[in-house]
């Protein structure tokens, strides 16, 4: 298995924080688009959380072939930072593969990919930013844009709209550096629960190149809202990939990720 | 390079194995399962046709005519498969039992270097893995036959101590570590883990004498002077890991065998005796500006014999000073999605190639480079070269990889090697089996 598939594992360990979190907060009319995106990221830190959740991720061809992997995400936060551990779950042949990172508070993260035919875990660099994984519609800058939003853009409001029947905020986001794969992002941020609905990535030239669209909201059992179905549009290329949430808990997690994974 | 394929190794402890089943067949009757824990059932069945690209010839194994091929002719004709059963048991234990078998189709041009009939060179089924798992609040316990992949090389790791290396590049760098019996305890502290692994019976290279045989020939043993066993055949391996600094740190020890029994020249002819040896390792494996870096290296301390005193050096087919092993290795993913590896191997022992050389002969040293250049959604191509900095010798593997359903793929390689009759690959007998290989497998 090619390790920049466990790459793209990473990006679902983002998203699952998203749905192991879900906490509501206090809107307000006042609030600023940078504001709003520490909301997003600030009042609901996965630096307080733990937890597991199991996804389905398929990945559509142009041809409109599927490939659906499932998996199991663990996520866990400290002083020092977070760990997460990625399980592939199906199909078989590539279960048993995980991804251990790491990452502290200041400094690069440890990686580390497990391959159950190596039979012991091997260290990986962070991909290439604009690269893309394999099979997937994400690239690693979305990774970890969605652990570093506020580090990496700054967010103008535009005027309030609604996507999918529900009250959004509109942002949007100007990158820091000139580097960046988008001239900006506009996104959809439900406004009620502070959680994106629709993220939209232009590219350089301004042009809608991806689609990120979060549905099928459910109430976990502690009352938060849960996007359980995840999809990634490639609009030039017409692709996707979808995610969907099969099932969460905050208690079923291993208590040393490093050690689930050699198991 | 398949002929550097050992023999496929039968279990030397068939009732140890027949227990590990039992436990594990056990445990599965008797631990209800969790959701999350049902067994996994994976495994895979593929198809291997080889051809020669050059003229060859073999001398007969004495009598009889010399083995000749020509371009075209089949020189492997295989049906492979592989089935495993795993489960877990909660946060509590886990279990795996791995089989897998293959049929010689008919008899290819490798078959005849071996002279085997049609199907003598099948193993139909033979166990791979059997292991039970058992974790206690610090310790993970895993006891039975299973792979201990130590190090942070790709392909050759000097510190995975407990099975001889298997050097068939053509099925790429996975799955060079040829399992063992053993049970191994994993302990999680703060500071790190310690490993510690037991063996009760080393495991030996399957085919040693038939390496002597094709290597030295003059050192060639008969049946009776084969070495005795060792009264003690067991082993010990301790390691500790930690991170530090965005760094990973691997200290290792070993205790126990050489994988083949040190042959030398006595009086009487040649003698061969297995001899222990101990090894300290360190191993590390860090990144930096997008680079995957790793290093690993032993220390190793042949016994001392003293039946090889007084022995000329020159006479000795074994290191009889301690030696030092090494690789350094470096990986980069560019943003065209093309991976780049290549890796420095120090074996102070020798060749890498090779199993027996005499005691002076120069340390191997080689180059190997790894390259997987996806060429769209279902194609990629990978190039594996082995460059030996001793001699001219060479081999390299370019495979095309199709992957024709998200469960099966076909590939075509070539296996090129280059080297005169006196070079590393020529006196390994891998100088004029040039191929080209047909494979698709299906995974489920």
């Amino acid at each position: 298995m090619d390790w920049r598939k466990g790459m793209a594992a990473a990006f679902l360990v983002a998203l699952a924080a998203c749905w192991l979190l879900g906490m509501a907060v206090e809107a307000s009319p006042e609030l600023t688009g940078d504001e709003i995106l520490q909301r997003l990221q600030g009042e609901t830190p996965l630096a307080t959380q733990q937890g597991m959740a199991q996804v389905r991720l398929t990945t559509v061809n142009d041809r409109g072939q599927e490939r659906p992997n499932e998996m199991r995400i663990f996520v866990r936060s400290s002083s020092e930072g977070t760990e997460q551990l990625l399980e592939y779950v199906a199909p078989a042949d590539v279960a048993g593969t995980k991804l251990y990172t790491r990452t502290p508070k200041k400094g690069d993260p440890d990686i580390l990919l497990f391959l159950p035919a190596l039979g012991r875990e091997r260290r990986i660099a962070a991909a290439e930013r604009g690269s893309t994984f394999m099979n997937t519609d994400f690239t690693y800058d979305e990774i970890t844009s969605f652990a570093h939003f506020t580090e990496l853009y700054t967010a103008e409001r535009l005027a309030d709209s609604e996507w999918d029947g529900r009250p959004a905020y509109v942002l949007r986001l100007t990158p820091k550096e000139a580097g960046s794969l988008y001239s900006h992002v506009v996104m959809y941020v439900w406004q009620e629960e502070f959680i994106p609905l629709r993220v939209d990535f232009y590219n350089r030239d301004g042009v809608l190149w991806k689609q990120l669209l979060n549905s099928n909201f459910q109430q976990n059992p502690a009352g938060n809202w849960e996007a359980r179905r995840i999809e990634m549009v490639n609009v030039v290329k017409k692709t996707k990939t979808v995610i969907d949430l099969l099932a969460t808990s905050r208690t079923d997690v291993p208590a040393n990720f490093l050690r689930e994974l050699r198991r | 390079m398949a002929t550097t394929r050992p023999p496929h190794r039968y279990p030397r402890r068939p009732l140890l194995l027949a227990l590990v089943l039992g436990c594990l067949l056990g445990l599965g009757l008797a631990w209800p399962a969790a959701a999350q824990d049902q067994v996994t059932i994976r495994g895979q069945v593929g198809q291997t046709l080889g051809f020669f690209l050059q003229d060859g010839s073999r001398s007969g194994e004495g009598e009889g005519d010399p083995i000749n091929w020509t371009p075209g002719q089949v020189a492997l004709n295989r049906t492979h498969y592989q089935l495993q059963f795993e489960r877990r048991f909660g946060w509590d234990a886990a279990g795996l039992i791995s089989l897998k078998g293959h049929w010689d189709a008919g008899v290819g041009g490798l078959q005849d270097l071996i002279k085997v009939a049609n199907g003598d060179s099948s193993s139909l089924l033979e166990l791979d893995q059997a292991y039970v798992d058992l974790y206690s609040d610090m310790t993970d316990f895993r006891l039975g036959r299973q792979r201990i992949a130590w190090g942070t090389a790709d392909g050759f790791n000097p510190t995975s101590y407990f099975a001889p290396l298997n050097l068939d590049l053509t099925g790429g760098l996975d799955g060079l570590v040829q399992p063992v019996t053993a049970l191994r305890a994993s302990t999680y502290f703060n500071v790190g883990t310690l490993g510690v692994v037991v063996v009760p019976t080393f495991e030996r290279r399957a085919n040693w004498a038939e390496a002597l045989k094709q290597e030295q020939p003059e050192f060639e043993l008969s049946k009776e002077r084969e070495p005795d066993e060792p009264r003690n055949q067991g082993e010990i391996g301790l390691q500790f890991d930690t991170f530090y600094r965005g760094t990973s740190l691997y200290l290792s020890y070993f205790n126990g065998y050489e994988d083949q029994p040190v042959v030398w020249k006595g009086d009487t002819g040649s003698v061969a005796e297995w001899r222990r040896e101990q090894k300290l390792g360190l191993a590390a494996a860090t990144t930096w500006q997008g680079f995957t870096l790793w290093g690993e290296g032993t220390y190793t301390l042949p016994a001392s014999l003293d039946t090889l005193e007084g022995v000329d050096p020159s006479a000795i087919l074994a290191p009889t000073e301690p030696y030092v092993t090494a690789v350094l290795g470096a990986d980069y993913l560019f943003p065209s999605g093309v991976r780049a590896e290549l890796q420095y191997l120090y074996n102070g022992r020798g060749s890498l190639l090779g199993v027996y050389e005499p005691s002076d002969a120069p340390a191997g040293q080689y180059l190997m480079g790894l390259a997987s250049i996806p060429l769209g959604e279902d194609h990629s191509l990978e190039l594996l070269a082995l460059d030996s900095l001793r001699d001219e010798s060479l081999v390299f593997v370019p495979t095309y990889r199709y992957q024709l359903t998200p469960t099966t793929q076909a590939s075509l390689s070539l296996v090129v090697v280059h080297g005169s009759e006196g070079s590393e690959v020529g006196e390994a007998g891998l100088n004029d089996l040039d191929q080209l290989t047909l494979a698709v497998t299906v995974r489920f």
